[in-house]
């Protein structure tokens, strides 16, 4: 289902907006790769996909669970304060398009400026002491370039 | 030196039943960072986990870099399929699976955390939930049902403060070994 990957890193990027306008809430996602874990097996074919990924992928080498929590734990703590609506992390995804900061930007003037002025800014964000992030974890393929089980007919 | 400090938050990460997908990896690492950690486990496999929990089978995967042990402050049955109890169909309430677990539903861990921890009860929230109904199907062969991103968002309100939005787009729970 890599149409619904798409649809997270869409989402990703208009939640940070609205969560981020109303709340001072920042949200992030992991689009890390194909993993099997438990709940990965159930596709049926993830093992495919993992080493397609690691023959095809930028950086074509086994993901670490333990790299996926470390850039978790990076996006939700300070440091990554002003870093919000980005799509992902991806050494094993083979997507190749933007992430999501630098459409936005890009974004800006168009015709959606008006909509977006047009939400309430939450007052006093800047500084606050509560992190407030919301990360959603991407697992599996995502859009653009990636495999799917059409590429891995059974 | 630059570093990764969570002392004093509380992430709460749904999607965590075992020690081997990225929620558990993702827990601890903000462990390590200090930060305290609950977790959300859809109700067919919290028993199963925490047996591993309570027999020590994970124990090694529970160690921390730098000492210490992995530990969470609490479990809550977690199915984001369902916004409020109500919305669970009968036959899923009285699963002995997850009849006795209580309010399973998204609104209900929202509560249960407010319960426990007072309003504004968690700074972090990780949703590392795996899997929709027709997950093994290509796109044009999903029904509306099988849909995630359609008529199944779900949102996470109160209880989640300001961090109240959670795409469970993908969330069906966890489905068994092969």
């Amino acid at each position: 289902m890599s149409s619904a990957k798409a649809a997270l890193e869409a989402d990703t990027r208009t939640l940070a907006y609205e969560a981020g306008r109303r709340h001072g809430v920042r949200i992030n996602a992991i689009s890390a790769g194909p993993w099997a874990s438990r709940a990965a097996s159930a596709i049926g074919f993830i093992d495919m996909m993992i080493e397609y990924c690691k023959t095809n992928s930028p950086l074509p080498r086994e993901l670490d669970a333990k790299e996926v929590g470390a850039t978790a734990a990076f996006l939700a703590s300070p440091l990554a304060g002003a870093i919000t609506g980005y799509g992902g992390v991806r050494g094993q995804r083979l997507s190749l398009d933007g992430d999501g900061g630098g459409r936005r930007r890009r974004k800006q003037g168009s015709g959606s400026e008006k909509h977006r002025n047009s939400l309430p800014r939450r007052r006093g964000t800047r500084g606050s002491t509560r992190t407030n992030v919301v990360i959603s974890v991407v697992g599996l393929s995502t859009s653009g370039h990636t495999p799917s089980q059409h590429h891995f007919p059974r | 030196m630059l570093k990764i400090d969570l002392t004093g938050k509380r992430a709460f990460v749904a999607g965590v039943a075992d020690d081997g997908g990225f929620g558990f990896a993702i827990a601890k690492a903000m462990a390590e960072a200090g930060a305290t950690i609950c977790l959300g486990t859809w109700p067919p496999a919290m028993g199963i986990f925490q047996n591993l929990l309570e027999r020590g089978k994970i124990e090694e995967s529970l160690k921390l870099e730098g000492g210490g042990k992995l530990e969470f402050e609490r479990i809550y049955p977690l199915d984001a399929a369902y916004d409020t109890l109500a919305d669970a169909p009968a036959e899923i309430r009285e699963n002995k699976r997850y009849k006795e677990r209580g309010d399973f539903s998204i609104q209900g861990t929202a509560d249960a955390l407010v319960k426990d921890f007072g309003p504004t009860p968690i700074d972090i929230l990780v949703h590392s939930l795996a899997n929709g109904p027709e997950v093994k199907k290509p796109l044009i062969e999903t029904s509306r049902a099988g849909l995630p991103h359609r008529g199944e968002r779900q949102r996470v309100q109160h209880g989640f403060h300001g961090a109240d939005l959670c795409t469970a787009h993908e969330a069906r729970g966890i489905v068994p070994r092969r």
